[in-house]
Formats: C-alpha cells, sequence, structure tokens
C-alpha cells in the first residue's frame, strides 16, 4: 500500500479502474432493468411494432442485443478487475509473480471477445435503427474494429511473454545472496 | 547441497556474530541464514568478497566442496528422472 502512495501514477490508475468499474456496473444494471421491462410488457411492445410496421423478430434482436452488450460490459469489468490486480502486485513489489502473465493473457483474450461481439453487435444495430429509423442521417451507429484493438490484443499478448520470461529469470535468482 | 558454507566456524574464530556480520557487509540478517544454513542456491561474487574482507578469509576457507554429496545428489536425480 504505501508504494501506490509512493507511486502517483499506480494511485491514479487504481482511482480511474474504480470510476470505471462502476460506471460499468451502472450502464450493466440499468440495461438489465430495461431487459427486464421489455420481458414485462413484451406483449404491448410487440403489438406497437407491429402496427408501425416493423417486423416482430426485431424485438428479439433488440433483446438479444442488449444481453450482448451486458456481456461485453461484464467482460469490460473482468478486464479492469485483472488490470487492477497487475497494478495491486506491482505496488505490491512483485509484479513479476506467476499470476501476472497469465492476468496479460486473459485480458488479451477478453479483448478479442468484446470485438468478436462487437462486430456482428453492430451490424444488427444498423439493422434495427434502418428499421425503426428509416431517415439514415438521424442514425448513427459507431462501431470501432479498427487497428488500435489489435495493437492493444497484440500488445497485451507479447506483455504476458515478457511477464513469462521475468517470472522464470526470477525463480532464477531465489536463494541467490 | 555438495557445497558447504563454513560460515559458522569463521565467525566463531573471529567472534563475530551473523547480526554484526550482517550490518557490516549489508546484507539482510535472513539472507545471511540462508547462506550458513546452506539453503543458498547462489552467491554473488560481491557478497564473497564482502564476508572474506570483514572476516579476513579466502573464498576456500568459507566453502567447501562434498564429493559424497555430489555423487549422491546425482544419483537421487538420476532416480528421480527415470522415475
Amino acid at each position: 500500500m504505501s508504494r501506490l502512495i509512493q507511486d502517483p501514477l499506480l494511485a491514479a490508475a487504481k482511482v480511474v479502474i474504480w470510476i470505471l468499474q462502476a460506471l460499468l456496473v451502472f450502464g450493466a444494471l440499468a440495461l438489465l432493468g430495461g431487459i427486464v421491462a421489455m420481458l414485462l410488457d413484451l406483449v404491448a411492445i410487440r403489438q406497437e411494432l407491429i402496427d408501425d410496421g416493423v417486423p416482430a423478430s426485431l424485438f428479439w434482436l433488440v433483446y438479444v442485443g442488449f444481453l450482448a452488450i451486458v456481456g461485453i460490459l461484464v467482460l469490460w469489468f473482468r478486464f479492469l478487475q485483472l488490470l487492477r490486480q497487475v497494478i495491486d502486485s506491482v505496488g505490491a513489489g512483485d509484479p513479476f509473480a506467476p499470476e501476472n502473465a497469465g492476468r496479460l493473457s486473459r485480458m488479451g483474450w477478453i479483448v478479442v471477445a468484446t470485438y468478436a461481439l462487437a462486430i456482428p453487435l453492430g451490424a444488427v444495430a444498423t439493422w434495427v435503427s434502418r428499421n425503426i429509423e428509416p431517415d439514415e442521417s438521424r442514425s448513427i451507429i459507431d462501431v470501432d474494429a479498427g487497428g488500435g484493438g489489435l495493437i492493444l490484443v497484440l500488445t497485451l499478448f507479447i506483455l504476458a511473454r515478457v511477464f513469462r520470461h521475468g517470472t522464470a529469470m526470477r525463480e532464477d535468482l531465489e536463494g541467490t545472496v | 547441497m555438495a557445497i558447504t558454507v563454513k560460515l559458522d566456524d569463521l565467525l566463531h574464530a573471529r567472534r563475530m556474530t551473523l547480526t554484526e556480520l550482517s550490518e557490516r557487509i549489508d546484507l539482510t540478517l535472513a539472507n545471511l541464514s540462508i547462506l550458513k544454513t546452506g539453503k543458498a542456491k547462489a552467491i554473488r561474487f560481491s557478497t564473497l568478497e564482502a564476508i572474506c574482507r570483514e572476516l579476513d578469509c579466502q573464498p576456500g576457507d568459507l566453502l567447501g566442496f562434498s564429493p559424497e554429496e555430489s555423487t549422491e545428489s546425482q544419483a537421487t536425480g538420476g532416480q528421480a528422472a527415470s522415475a
């Protein structure tokens, strides 16, 4: 804990992570509330969609979309949890603990999973938007599937390898006086 | 371990305690105890130099080699490997 106080970067990182996790929890709970509300008013919503000439299947697509977004929020919460555990190990003065390589690797796979979910979700959102709001100029769907995510994934997997080597080197040094 | 550490004998001859030696060579008492009890896996030359300086001895006075223990540990390792 004392190293966290001495290192403002670690302390600031933990604060930012805490805030982001709180926002993710809030967002997930709000979406879950919306999902429950949709299910409770299922018949009325579907009838309204049919009356507006919108395919009834849209209701289930939106429902599945909401669930997918909740899944993405849960994955990002887990990502931040793993990052916080890495920060804690640095604060404790033991960053090359064996667990950190596994944590970084899992963080990489989480990013892969969120992109795997986000791309079809973006396609569904675009289709839903066009059916509800035929005037495309009023709806903006933004899905980032660019190089930034790929660089992040590669960086995390390479860092996991670095930490694995660091752990092995640390074990070599144990028992050296 | 085939390498033996004769730190106890040297400390007794120089009338020095382990604590005093650890303070003089700036090595923690815990690490010095690890060395004394033969649990160390490696020793830095800087540590060896500091001990020899303070105890006025040669590395050969501090460290010994036991061929019998070396043979035993090789045999044990071989049996473990074949199992």
